[in-house]
């Protein structure tokens, strides 16, 4: 009788284990996609904004390209990145300057008086910068689809690092 | 006719069967059982290593050239070159390296290198049956010799 009862008290207590781990593993996993989804948004807003005002920023017929964008919407693989950006520096104005990313797209970055602009460990100016540079820009999007960047660093393309990105 | 029939055999001998027979009948039958088990799982092995060590290289090229795409490499460059800007902008940070992260790339490789992994540990599992097998098969070739 004591030994049923101990039989069926072990197998109460492995049916818990169980249900205990299926249930973190279901939150995990529920974790991980929303952190997927919450990522995969951020690119999407940026992106939509990022077109609906490319002939504002850059150029472009005066109604936009908005129409085209709606008609094709993207591959999901096509969505641009909005808060780190690495690509080469191809025209420099007032407070802002133009990168070309590795899918050979320009964004516009603009530059406060609290971004941070790096070449090594030494700080530098804004008007050291200059077109053919290659530089790491970490920021965030504003609703015209321009990133503020709070940090730019300068890459020497002499460095021992990866050659550009570059979508094949 | 019966009566002349059981006057004929009357002379033979009745053997009765060894008392263990039924028991090594049995066993014989098992060990059958297992060896075709063991086949099995030893061609599965086989099939598993093989697949898994032919993509490998396959999939470790395309990580890499993923991961130089991506140019992730800058942004954990940059991320450790100055680790307190790190800290003071790491929600920017990690949305950045998050966004560029090779999923694919790394998706592939590692159910690779997983396959890989669990076809070595199904062999050291299983290895004494693997040998039980081969040496059960050698003798019948040299008995069969």
């Amino acid at each position: 009788m004591n030994e049923e009862k101990q039989i069926n008290k072990k197998i109460n207590q492995d049916i818990l284990k169980w249900v205990i781990i299926g249930l973190l593993i279901f939150a995990i996993m529920l974790l991980i996609f929303s952190i997927g989804v919450f990522v995969g948004e951020k690119k999407a807003e940026f992106s939509c904004r990022w077109a609906e005002n490319y002939h504002k920023n850059f150029a472009g017929p005066r109604q936009g390209f908005r129409k085209n964008w709606q008609e094709n919407p993207p591959f999901p693989g096509d969505f641009i990145e909005s808060h780190g950006i690495v690509g080469e520096i191809i025209e420099i104005k007032e407070n802002e300057f133009v990168i070309k990313g590795k899918d050979n797209i320009e964004k516009l970055i603009l530059i406060t008086e609290e971004t941070l602009i790096q070449k090594g460990r030494n700080e530098i100016k804004k008007e050291d910068l200059k077109a053919g540079d290659l530089v790491v820009v970490i920021g965030s999007p504003d609703k015209e689809g321009k990133i503020e960047a709070k940090l730019i660093r300068t890459f020497d393309k002499n460095d021992k690092m990866p050659p550009i990105p570059k979508r094949p | 006719m019966n009566k002349k029939n059981r006057e004929n055999f009357s002379n033979f001998k009745i053997i009765e069967p060894p008392s263990d027979l039924y028991e090594r009948i049995l066993f014989t039958i098992k060990k059958e059982q297992e060896l075709n088990k063991a086949r099995k799982t030893l061609f599965g092995f086989l099939f598993l290593l093989l697949i898994s060590i032919t993509t490998l290289p396959f999939s470790f090229n395309f990580l890499i050239s993923q991961i130089q795409v991506s140019g992730i490499i800058y942004l954990i460059t940059t991320a450790f070159i100055n680790l307190d800007v790190f800290f003071a902008l790491w929600n920017d940070f990690l949305l950045a390296i998050l966004e560029s992260l090779p999923v694919f790339g790394i998706l592939f490789f590692i159910t690779n290198l997983g396959l890989f992994l669990f076809a070595i540990r199904l062999f050291f599992n299983k290895k004494d049956y693997y040998q039980k097998y081969l040496l059960s098969k050698h003798l019948n070739l040299i008995s069969f010799i």
